[in-house]
Parts: structure tokens; sequence; C-alpha cells
């Protein structure tokens, strides 16, 4: 892999006003290739926007280190570094036009003024905003303020662009249309974006890999196919995407294969390696994997329960279900064309199975 | 134009002294008088022996005295106006006829202190008060002194010495350097009484009238100053002199008068007659440390006082002070000969 | 008749009901006194203050040039002395900013508490006379004074500065006397100034030098130019700082316009010697309203659309 940015065991820590200290970052490794789209995603106080401005050096590390292109920037000033940053709020300058905002970056280093000029050009095609440059700030909509920041932090061509949240001002349409342009423009340009957001949705749509922090610590690195359906652990597992965590028991291993008893007391074979006899596992099963019915497979789960909620989420319901035993589960229901409304009410007997397939076995609780 | 106040200068404030006893049914009266320029003492005695309760307001100079009066209903019963702004507040009408002149206890008045022209025979006013205006010295930077020839020798000397923010005061010390009246409006004497002050100026640290701390510290050799400085050498008679220089000084003097539109006109007559008591004039002399007017009154002010030359000096050196009177337009060659010495540097 | 009927007509009244003591306020307190003035100084001057009620010319004669009489004779002298108030008043502000500028960051960065107890600490003196207050630095400046002997025990100077009664001495004082008109609108603009501004400037490559002239400066210049022209106003017809601090020896306009109101009984030159004055604040204020007007769009700008 060719790395544009690597992070090594990167700790900070902050003061607390009573005299404690809270762990931001604590031992993150990270890298990431070139031309990657990469997300850091957590809940907020999670570390992923700290880790964000140690790489663009508004952040001192205690310990660990950074490289960008293979030179270590772990305490170079943030203007030295080749990173430029989206903000959340955009962060355009007021007393500037749109051209001069764009050119700040190429004006301090003094760029001459036909490279410039020509440089702001391209960069306001690029964003879609040709011949808007002698505009002021105060004349643009959110979205447009939101392409003039990228052209700003693009034009000075940056081996890696940070963005902080960017998208979280927009109201939803325009945060999908801007999700989609990100996307492309990122595949344009060329150079490694890392994304800061809370926002697992938005992180699933755009990334190549996500970084899913909590409590300062990397929870786990991967595809979002990757965390959608293989999380690592409990916390993953609860924050990217919805779905059912079973408590099950392992009563038989043989090499990978294995038997689990859930409470409910019924049988499953599933395949994980490093299991053992009598070891408390999870069993992750995502909405949309449930099934209305009869199990027709011996391995399969069967649950048998009353609809407590419904809710309709465009093409699906998403179905809340309290089971004979007691539990919770949720189950994403496509309705057939003739019949849209009988299992979906609540206090509805209900039949459902999980296919034997659709199981995960989470073995690690939440890291934290 | 001058400050007649023995103690530091403070335009700005303005108080009231009520009087101790209780308030009475016998009315009021509001006096304008320059800042610390009567004894309270005065002030409760007359309270308590005729119940009129006494207001007191101050002012910084002749004009701003006139001002306050002409702009009307100011509410004030006696004024205390130089001689020269006595006559013209005569002249313009503002002032209130006592008879003061006819009452028995005039005779206690020296004659040669009914000055204001426009007020032979003492209708209206009654004198005051009169002081001569000399020079304070610190006496450990310099052991004795006695001219203004001196006083500009010690600042070409490198100490520092400060004159009074007075046009006709500061360039009176040129005309009577020069032999010429300090009540001059020939041009060409002004300008060369001016000519004295700017041809000493940058030995002049400052024209100020709050030079007397100064003094003291030693930060300042010697000031031009009030008589009333004898009230501070009597506190440090180890660092601090003052003296009339020998080529002569002016004086002034100040009448008491009753404004025409004056609201308590009774009781300012009564104070009026209450002032000529000697031992009244006395009483105000003790703590003013000034000249007055009363000769009675000479012979019961502590003696430390009554024999000071400085405050009273012996007839030759009182024939050598002269007395402003009032020029009229021509105030206007001062004002430009002040500003043009104000603006060279 | 119709108009107390609508909506309209109601808002109309009310505004006019709002409007109207301000109005006459101003009118009364502001501008019949300055009318007084401008008429006052095409008078003849009365003999013991106060005006004669002709017209007169040679006011304003006196100071531009084309009086010539033994009473009256034009003199560069007050042009002069204006001018010197000018730089006297430039120095001020010069000296308010260089020391409110760096404390209004200071301040604004510190914690709730702290702020308002600094802010409280900067309008304290306004609890105490000016007059007296000047007199302290009297005490300070003079050669026994404080500042002189914390020089010389500490070995920094042998001979103590000549600083009474000079010009520095001036300005100290009215530096002193105006840091709080200074310091306030430059906190306001301070207080107001967006951190991911600067952030943003420094991740786009600009030292702390650039980002300092290109966005710091120019986004709290109206603070700078609002709290300069507070300060310059004052400074410039103050009479008070140079008459107990400069000694009379620094004469500025403003001594010049007390003298002819309080000893040279001439009101209408005294007017004329205002109406220099007011012509010059004139014209900052008009600079004042369009840097103003300019602010308030960067004010609009700030706020981000939502959506």
């Amino acid at each position: 892999m060719n790395s544009i940015l690597g992070i090594k065991d990167a700790t900070k820590r902050y003061k607390t006003p009573d005299g404690g200290t809270i762990t931001a970052l604590n031992g993150v490794s990270l890298d990431v290739a070139q031309n990657e789209f990469v997300t850091l995603l957590g809940p907020s106080g999670c570390g992923k926007t700290t880790l964000l401005r140690s790489i663009s050096g508004f952040e001192d590390l205690e310990g660990g280190s950074i490289e960008i292109d293979g030179a270590a920037v772990t305490h170079l000033p943030a203007h030295k570094r080749p990173v430029n940053t989206v903000f959340q709020r955009y962060a355009l300058f007021p007393h500037l036009t749109i051209a001069r905002n764009v050119a700040f970056s190429l004006e301090v280093a003094g760029t001459d003024k036909e490279d410039t000029k020509r440089r702001v050009g391209e960069m306001l095609e690029l964003v879609g905003l040709a011949g808007y440059g002698d505009r002021k700030i105060t004349q643009l909509s959110g979205g447009q303020q939101q392409r003039v920041a990228l052209a700003r932090s693009l034009v000075a061509r940056p081996k890696i662009l940070l963005l902080d949240e960017p998208l979280s001002a927009l109201d939803k349409n325009l945060r999908q249309k801007m999700q989609q342009e990100l996307k492309t423009l990122q595949e344009e340009v060329g150079i490694a974006f890392v994304f800061v957001t809370h926002d697992q949705e938005e992180a699933l749509t755009m990334s190549d890999r996500i970084v899913v922090l909590s409590g300062g610590k990397i929870q786990q690195l991967g595809a979002p196919e990757d965390l959608y359906r293989r999380p690592e652990n409990e916390f993953v597992a609860g924050f990217v995407g919805e779905g059912n965590l079973l408590d099950a028991k392992i009563t038989s291993v043989d090499g990978t294969r294995a038997t689990a008893v859930l409470n409910s007391g019924q049988r499953t074979g599933i395949t994980h390696s490093g299991l053992a006899q009598n070891q408390a596992v999870k069993l992750l099963v995502r909405p949309e994997d449930v099934e209305v019915g009869a199990p027709s497979n011996a391995d399969d789960l069967h649950f048998k329960g009353r609809v407590s909620q419904v809710f309709f989420v465009g093409t699906d319901y998403l179905v809340h279900v309290t089971t004979d035993s007691g539990a919770e589960f949720k189950a994403t229901l496509r309705p057939s064309a003739h019949n849209r409304t009988s299992l979906a009410s609540p206090g509805t007997e209900i039949s459902l199975t999980v296919p034997q397939s659709a199981l995960h076995v989470i073995t690690e609780e939440k890291v934290v | 134009m001058d400050i007649r106040k023995s103690t530091k200068h403070c335009a700005t404030s303005a108080f009231a002294i009520f009087a101790a006893s209780a308030a009475s049914a016998e009315g009021e009266l509001n006096l304008y008088n320059w800042g610390d320029y009567i004894n309270p003492a005065v002030l409760t005695a007359f309270t308590e022996e005729t119940g009129i309760d006494v207001n007191l307001d101050t002012y910084g100079s002749n004009e701003e005295m006139l001002a306050r009066i002409q702009a009307g209903a100011s509410g004030y019963d006696i004024v205390f106006p130089s001689v020269h702004m006595h006559d013209v507040m005569h002249t313009l009408g503002l002032l209130a006829p006592t008879n003061i002149g006819q009452h028995p206890d005039f005779a206690n008045i020296d004659p040669q202190f009914v000055r204001a022209e426009t007020d032979p025979d003492a209708e209206y006013c009654l004198p005051y008060a009169w002081g001569n205006v000399g020079v304070v010295y610190n006496r450990t930077i310099v052991e004795n002194m006695d001219s203004w020839a001196d006083l500009f020798d010690l600042a070409a000397s490198g100490e520092r010495i400060i004159l009074l923010d007075d046009s006709r005061e500061t360039i009176g010390i040129g005309h009577i350097m020069n032999g010429t009246s300090v009540n001059s409006t020939d041009e060409a004497e002004v300008v060369a009484a001016a000519d004295i002050i700017r041809a000493n100026l940058a030995n002049v640290s400052a024209f100020s009238y709050d030079s007397i701390p100064l003094v003291i510290s030693g930060d300042v050799a010697a000031a031009h100053w009030y008589v009333g400085a004898n009230i501070f050498v009597q506190q440090n008679p180890d660092v601090l002199a003052y003296y009339i220089p020998s080529e002569g000084a002016t004086m002034y003097q100040e009448d008491m008068c009753v404004l025409a539109d004056a609201p308590n006109m009774e009781n300012a007559v009564q104070f009026l007659e209450f002032y000529l008591r000697p031992e009244i004039a006395a009483l105000n002399v003790e703590q003013q440390m000034n000249g007055t007017p009363n000769i009675p009154a000479q012979a019961l002010i502590p003696s430390e006082i009554a024999n000071n030359q400085t405050i009273y000096p012996d007839d030759d050196v009182l024939g050598q002070l002269q007395i402003f009177v009032d020029l009229g337009q021509d105030l206007r060659l001062y004002n430009r000969e002040w500003t043009s010495i104000r603006t060279s540097q | 008749m119709s108009g107390l009927e609508t909506n309209e007509g109601r808002k109309k009244l009310a505004l006019f009901g709002l409007l109207t003591p301000p109005t006459i306020f101003l009118g009364v307190f502001f501008l019949v006194p300055l009318g007084i003035m401008v008429v006052y100084s095409f008078l003849e001057p009365g003999l013991y203050g106060g005006v004669v009620w002709n017209f007169y010319d040679l006011n304003y004669g006196r100071i531009l040039g084309w009086a010539d009489s033994r009473y009256e004779q034009f003199d560069p002298v007050y042009l002069i002395v204006f001018l010197r108030s000018v730089k006297l008043a430039l120095t001020t502000v010069i000296l308010s900013l260089f020391i409110c500028y760096p404390a209004a960051f200071w301040i604004s960065r510190m914690s709730d508490a702290r702020k308002s107890f600094f802010l409280f600490l900067i309008t304290l003196p306004f609890f105490v006379s000016l007059v007296v207050r000047l007199f302290a630095w009297v005490l300070i400046l003079r050669p026994t004074g404080f500042l002189n002997q914390g020089l010389m025990g500490a070995g920094i100077i042998s001979e103590p500065l000549e600083l009474m009664f000079t010009n520095t001495a001036v300005v100290i004082g009215m530096a002193y006397v105006f840091i709080p008109f200074m310091f306030l609108p430059l906190y306001a603009s301070v207080e107001k100034l967006d951190m991911s501004l600067v952030e943003a400037s420094a991740d786009l490559g600009a030292t702390r030098l650039q980002t300092f002239r290109r966005v710091i400066l120019p986004m709290t210049l109206p603070g700078i130019i609002g709290g300069s022209i507070i300060v310059f106003i004052p400074s410039l017809g103050n009479f008070i700082v140079p008459s107990v601090l400069g000694g009379s020896r620094v004469l500025m306009i403003g001594n010049l316009i007390e003298q002819q109101f309080l000893s040279a009984r001439n009101w209408p030159f005294g007017s004329a010697l205002g109406m220099l004055v007011m012509a010059a604040v004139l014209v900052l204020l008009m600079v004042y309203v369009r840097i103003m007007t300019k602010e308030e769009e960067y004010a609009n700008a700030t706020k981000v659309k939502e959506g």
C-alpha cells in the first residue's frame, strides 16, 4: 500500500476543569493510502475530531508520531503541513470575495498573479461556481458556501484533504447530494480524503474505509461492508446500522464449527474460529435478514411474538417485535404488493425466521 | 483670572456648608465665592447668631462667576468680585445698593480700600480682603531670594520654576521688571512685557496654580504664588519661604457685593454688617492669612500674621504693589500675547 | 383618520411614540447648543463676555487669514495649535491602541468570571474624579515621583527623567483617561472574531504574521477605527490633561477654547475655534459611519445560512 498518511500510537490527554484527565486519543495507529477516502466515525467525544486536528496541526500529540508522504510532521505547525481542512462551519473569510477566499492559500504562498487567477478559475469551475468569483460570501446559500470551502482547501493541491463534519449544517436532501458530489470530487482530484462524521449512514455511503473510534481507541478499521457485516465487537455492531444481538453459549466445538444454544433453548450451528466450550457469545442479526414464517432449515432460528411498534421507513417497515420469551426483536419487512398492512400492525401475532447464514458471531465485549 | 485661594485649586469642587445649628425659619443665605476663600468658622458664627442657614458655592475666576450671574436666576445673594470686576458688574447693573458705607461700623474700614471707581462711597459693596502675589520657594534648594530677577536666574541655573496660569499676572511680571504699569494698554509696552516671559520661557516648567505640593517636595524650586502660601510656610518653616519681590508685585482685592436679583436681600445685608465687626474679620484672617481692610481687626489677629511683612508689608513696599483694573477691549492685547507665549516652545 | 385603524397605522404610531423622545432630547441637548455655537461664531464679542448681535466674520478671519486690526489679527498660531493637537491626539490614539489591542485578545480568552472582573476593572477609574486621578499622575511622573524613584532604584537611569509638564506626560495622561473608550469597542470586535477563521488561515498555510495582516486585522478593523475615533475626538478637544500634566506648557486647541470663554471673555472667537474642531470631528464621523456600514455586512456574512 502506498501510504500518504501514517499515524503511529497517537496519544493525547486533556485536563478537565475539575482536575481529572480525559484520554482523547489512546494509542491510535492508522495508515491512509493515496486516493483513499477514509472516514473517522464515532459518537461525540470519541476522539475523531482530536485525531483530525492532530493531522492538521492544531493539536500537539503527547505521544506517537505522524508522517505525511514519508515526512515526519508530528511537531510541525499547522501552516507548514501539506494538508488542508474543510471546517464544520466552513470558516470562510467574510471580508473577502469568493475568488479571494479561494486564492487565499496561493496568495500567502506567493504564487504569481496569473497562475493564481487561472487556478482559482479552475477550482471554481470544478465545484460548479464558475462566474461567482466576485460575489460576497453573504450572497451564497449554505451549499454554495460548502463548495467555496472545498475549492479553497483544494486549490493549493494538498496531499490530504481533511473534512470536519462538513455536511452537518446542511439539510438532508442537500446533504445526500453533497455526499455524492464529494465522492466524485475525491475521485477527480485523486488525493486522500480524511472525513470526520458521527453519521454512520454518511460514513457507509462515501468511504473506502471507515475507522470506528470510541473512547480514544480504534474499535474497528475496515471497508463499510466489513463493518456492517462483520463487526468485531458489540460497540461497532451497535453503532453501525441497526441490529439484534442474541445471547448464546457455545456447547460444542469442532474446529471452526461450533454449536450455540440461545436463552430460548434453540440450537444452531455456527462457523467461527477460536471458540471454546461454554464460551458466552453474541449473535448479530441484521433486521433485513429476518424473514416472516416458519423456518425451512433445522439450523435456522425461529421466534414467535407480537408486533409492538411499526415504523414506515420508505420502502420497508421496521417492525419491533416482543418475542414470547420477552426479548425485543427488530425486523425489516418488505410487504408484498397484495399484502401491505396485515403483517405490520401492532398487536399482530407474528412468526419470524432467522436463516443460519445471517448469523454473525461476536466474541468481544464492548472495547472502551 | 486669578485664584484667591489658600489651599489646593479645584475649580470644579462646589460644596455647601450647612450650619451646625438646627435649620431655622430665619431663611437662608447663598454665597458664591472663590474656592477656599472664607473661613468656615465665620459662616458657622453667623448661623449661630442669626439662625440663617448659609450655603456656599465656589468659582475659579471672575469671568466664570460673571458668566453665571449674567445667565440670570443664579439664586446667589453675595458674590466676591475683584475690584475691577466690581466695576464691571456695577456697570452691567448686576449689583444691589446696600448703603453699607453709611453703617456706623463702616468706620472700621480703612478708606484706601474703597477702590472701585464706580462705587466711591461704598453704597454697594464692602471691601473684603486683599493680598499680594509673590514668590514661594524651597529653602533646601535655594538659600535666599528676593526679586523677580532672582527667580529667573534660578530658572536659568537649571532649577525648575512655575508661573501662574494667568495672562495678566504673568505678563504683569514683565511689566514690573520693565517698570511699566501692569494695566498698560500700550501695545509696545505689553509686547515688551511679554518678551521678558518669552525670553525666559525655556526655563519655565509650567504655568499652573497647583505648584505648592511640587515646591514642598522639591520637584520645583520656586513658584509664582499668592500670599496665602504663608499657610504652607507656617506648616513647613524649614522648607518653604515666601517673599514679595523687591522690584514690586501685584496685589489683589475682593469686595463683598450683594446681587441685584438676590433672593435673600435682607439676610445678605445682614451678613455684610456682620462682617464689619473686627472680631469676625480677624477670625477670617486667622485661617486665610491674608490682609483685611478692617483696622481694629488688625489688632486682634495673631501677632505672627500681623507682623509678617509679606502679609502686612510696610508702606514703602505697599506703595510698590499694583492692582489690576479692567482693560475693556484692550484685554485682547494680553490674550494675544498670552496665546503667543503659551504656544512657543 | 383611517391610518390608526390598521396594523400599519398602529405600527407607525408606535414608531412615532418611540422616536419622539430621543429626537426631542437630541434636538434640545445637541442641536440647539450646536446652533448657538454656529450663530455665536459669526457675532461680535461683548465687552464683558456674551455677544453683540452684529454679523462679524473676523472670528474666522483670525484663524483663517483675513483679519487685520488692532484687536483682531490673523495669527497662524491657531492653526498650528490645532495641528499640534491633532498630532497629540493621534499619538494618544496609537498609544492606547497598542495597549488595548493585545489586552482585548488577552481578556477575550479568559473564563467568563475573570472576563467580567477585568471589564469591571477597566471601568473602575470612572468612579473617581478625573482631576484627582490626574493629580495622581503628577505624583507618579514628577522628578521625585514613583516612576523616577522606581527606575533609579532599579539602576535603569541615574538622573530623573523629565516627564512632568511635557508632551509625553500629556499623551500618557490622555491615553490613561481614554483607554476605556478604546478598549470597549476593540474588545467587542475582538470577542466577535471567529477563532475558526484564524485556524482556517493557518491551515491554508499563512504564517502568524500573514494571518494577522490578512484575517485578524481586517476582521477587527471596525473596532480599531471605532475605538480610535472615540479616543481621538475627546483627545483633540481636551484641556484638563494638558493643563494638569502639561502644566499649560503643552497647549492644545481645547485650552485655547477654554481660555476664550473663561478668561479672554471672547465667546464668539471661542465658538469659531470650536467649529474648527467640530468640522474635523464631522469628517471623522462620516468616515466612521461608512466603516460601520461595512461592518454590518461582515456581521451578516458570519451568519452561515442553515441548509
